[in-house]
């Protein structure tokens, strides 16, 4: 029973994303039921319709299973559309006050005509800034038709005071999200990887900066194994999957990863994005490096322990992919993400204040 | 002299009097009317065309005595770039 | 051989809510519903008697939906209730007394957000004589009584909140459902028409008291014939008005059709294709009533132009 939800339509999907239709993975293969429903709910249908489409079985598909996918399809379109406007609009106002600034997370796949940027459902654009540039970066914006996103005083505080961050602003007429970050992770976080050494390696593409694919793919880790939001758990494993991928394709040595890695100390979480991807969706890295990643960076011990956690919690959260554990990890990942990313002074007011938004039903899902 | 361009691929639609515009890389769709629609045909076939042509051109189609002022055309081709939908180049 | 709901009794309907599901055709879409809340049961089999059951296992379900309690706790303190779309849940939950009415917006709110084979027009949509017309409803428009009076005079109901004109053919395909009206409106219709089937009222909803009447059997019947759009006609209930039906433009048509539409901007250019080419087909009008006679009469003379 528990080998089976590891073993879920979705991720056999994606496992075969580049044979769909051939012999080792004929559509007839398909439990469209399943895959269409634990694909919605892990926010990866449209991406599953793009490898349908772009391996040319779309047009197989039984017909109404067919109709969900080409309407996610046609979700993914729009969405790549609205970030390419949006990233316009905001290289223009930014471009005129000469601040530079960079793309981070699924608008810069889509900036950078990344393979994680496929099928891609955007929420918000998250940008970055030096440090020293954020104050003016967030006056041109108010000037220019955004306005925070809540208005709530104690998460206004929040973000400025503890996270050093200026709160989510939103665009009153496009009512789109825009987060500007001055550094990868909230600088209360054990680690402390060094922005400048970001900078130096950033690409620029038509103006705008982007993370180099080394760095998307040590920020896509750390993201996800330190800030504990696994609703897009198995998205943000297939993003990681696809640009590792990409990675192989550059025929550079996987030593200058890591190495990369070890110089922002983020060791961890690339142990941690190589060795789920391997194990989820047989990404074809070198048996090797994965080894030598688990080695340096966990122990016998505390691999079972992050494998029984983390696996449940980054299957599809659906029914089909539950057992009776998955609960359990997902909240014990969750306090275990705040406790990396704050001291324990902030954490207990900050969680006891989200329960109880929560059980008056205030909060925002 | 400004040479003027459809700001990105628009598709059109007229009606009688008016016009609906649909710009494809902001997925805005704008109603205007016909003087604006007309202006915005010459130049989707001739892009780059220089804003005394374009007048030149349109004087044969506007019926509007005010619509023959160069300054009514370049209020006009103003509020088209503010809405995105042309730029104009030097 | 597909048997109607009205053929099960309660107590069967109950048990394939409370366990794997009671699964329902409705116009194009299969669903597959479950609930432990006795309303429910009651609302299905006094208002969806006329709909299809699926017995066929194969059949691919559109939409797995859930109308139950949140939590134990909630069960029996200041009970709630809570929609959910296959573990999703689109909404906050609401006291358990609005059950039925957070179904009925639960199954529009699937519809409208899942189906860009459509372009999805917030409306309600009628036909007689294959003249089919749409009715955008802005709030305040009076589209839902007026929905409701000329069904009961005869044209069929395709649907009381969507019209779905499907982006290859521009067909309008039917999902008639219950009606769903509010306050003064219940009474309205109860008075035009004595003999129609309503469901429960619910009071103090966000919209205020809402009740549901039962779509004619010849219109779910006829659930699987789509048909063209004919006539797009904007309504306005205003007190003290005079009937009137005034042609509109078709560039302001289109407009305010476009912006009644859940998923135009999603379809980016294909909406707009498929907008202009019903905006072309189409007469618009604008139409201000008072009174359902007059307002009938009025879409009489509409059908037979």
């Amino acid at each position: 029973m528990t080998e089976s939800i590891f073993n879920n339509t979705l991720v056999v999907f994606l496992r075969n994303q580049d044979r769909i239709g051939r012999e080792r993975f004929p559509l007839a293969s398909v439990n469209w039921d399943l895959l269409i429903r634990q694909a919605r709910r892990a926010n990866l249908l449209s991406r599953v319709a793009y490898f349908l489409q772009e391996s040319n079985q779309l047009v197989h598909v039984p017909q109404k299973p067919r109709i969900h996918l080409q309407s996610a399809l046609t979700i993914g379109k729009a969405n790549a559309r609205s970030v390419k406007w949006e990233i316009k609009q905001i290289y223009s106002v930014l471009q005129k006050a000469e601040l530079s600034f960079m793309l981070l997370k699924g608008a810069a796949y889509a900036h950078s005509g990344r393979t994680s940027a496929k099928g891609r459902v955007f929420s918000d654009v998250d940008i970055m800034l030096p440090a020293a540039k954020i104050e003016a970066a967030e006056r041109v914006f108010v000037h220019n038709g955004w306005i925070p996103a809540n208005f709530d005083v104690y998460d206004q505080q929040y973000y400025r005071k503890w996270m050093h961050e200026i709160p989510p602003l939103r665009h009153l007429k496009r009512q789109t999200n825009l987060d500007v970050h001055h550094t990868i992770i909230p600088p209360t976080s054990n680690l402390k990887p060094d922005v400048e050494k970001l900078w130096l390696n950033a690409e620029k593409i038509d103006g705008i900066y982007v993370l180099s694919l080394d760095d998307m793919i040590l920020h896509s880790a750390t993201h996800l194994f330190h800030e504990g939001e696994f609703e897009s758990g198995l998205r943000d494993i297939s993003d990681l999957s696809l640009m590792l991928q990409e990675f192989n394709q550059t025929d550079r040595d996987w030593k200058e990863l890591s190495e990369r890695a070890y110089e922002l100390n983020l060791g961890i979480p690339l142990y941690y994005a190589v060795h789920y991807s391997v194990l989820i969706l047989h990404t074809p890295i070198p048996q090797t490096f994965v080894k030598m990643l688990e080695h340096d960076n966990s122990s016998y011990l505390k691999t079972k322990i992050m494998d029984f956690l983390f696996m449940r919690a980054l299957m599809p959260d659906h029914i089909s992919c539950d057992d009776f554990f998955t609960g359990f990890a997902r909240w014990i990942l969750y306090i275990r993400s705040h406790c990396l990313r704050m001291p324990i002074y902030l954490l207990v007011p900050h969680l006891s204040r989200k329960a109880w938004m929560r059980l008056t039903g205030k909060a925002m899902h | 002299m400004y040479r003027i361009f459809l700001d990105g691929e628009l598709l059109f639609n007229s009606y009688v009097g008016q016009g609906i515009i649909y710009h494809v890389e902001s997925a805005n769709t704008h109603l205007i009317d016909a003087f604006a629609f007309d202006i915005l045909s010459i130049i989707d076939k001739e892009p780059g065309i220089e804003c005394g042509d374009l007048m030149s051109k349109l004087e044969n189609r506007s019926v509007n005595e005010k619509d023959d002022s160069k300054d009514y055309l370049l209020s006009v081709l103003m509020a088209l770039q503010k809405i995105d939908l042309l730029k104009l180049k030097e | 051989m597909s048997i109607q709901l009205r053929s099960l009794p309660r107590e069967e309907i109950a048990t394939y809510l409370a366990a794997n599901g009671l699964k329902i055709q409705i116009g194009l879409f299969t669903l597959s519903l479950r609930s432990s809340i006795p309303a429910i049961v009651e609302h299905l089999h006094n208002l969806y008697g006329d709909f299809k059951l699926i017995n066929d296992p194969d059949v691919f379900i559109d939409w797995y939906v859930k109308i139950d309690s949140p939590s134990v706790l909630r069960r029996f303190i200041r009970p709630q209730i809570q929609f959910s779309f296959d573990g999703y849940q689109p909404f906050e939950a609401l006291p358990k007394d609005q059950a039925c009415a957070m179904l009925e917006w639960g199954l529009n709110w699937c519809i409208a957000n899942n189906s860009n084979q459509f372009l999805v027009i917030h409306s309600a949509v009628i036909e007689k004589n294959g003249i089919a017309i749409i009715l955008p409803g802005t709030p305040g428009s009076g589209k839902s009584t007026l929905c409701a009076a000329l069904v009961l005079r005869g044209w069929r109901l395709l649907s009381d909140e969507m019209a779905l004109v499907n982006v290859e053919e521009g067909l309008l395909y039917p999902v008639s459902r219950p009606i769903s009206l509010k306050n003064q409106s219940i009474d309205i219709i109860k008075d035009f028409s004595p003999d129609a089937n309503f469901g429960m009222s619910t009071k103090d909803t966000a919209k205020g008291t809402v009740a549901h009447m039962q779509p004619p059997d010849s219109s779910v019947m006829n659930v699987n014939i789509p048909v063209f759009p004919a006539k797009v006609v904007f309504p306005s209930y205003i007190k003290g008005s005079a009937t009137k039906l005034v042609p509109l433009d078709k560039g302001k048509a289109f407009m305010k059709v476009a912006e009644n539409c859940f998923n135009y901007n999603v379809l980016g250019r294909v909406g707009f294709n498929v907008l202009t080419k019903m905006i072309d087909h189409c007469d618009s009008y604008c139409f201000e009533y008072q009174y359902l006679e007059e307002a009938i009469h009025t879409f009489e003379q509409l059908n037979n132009d």
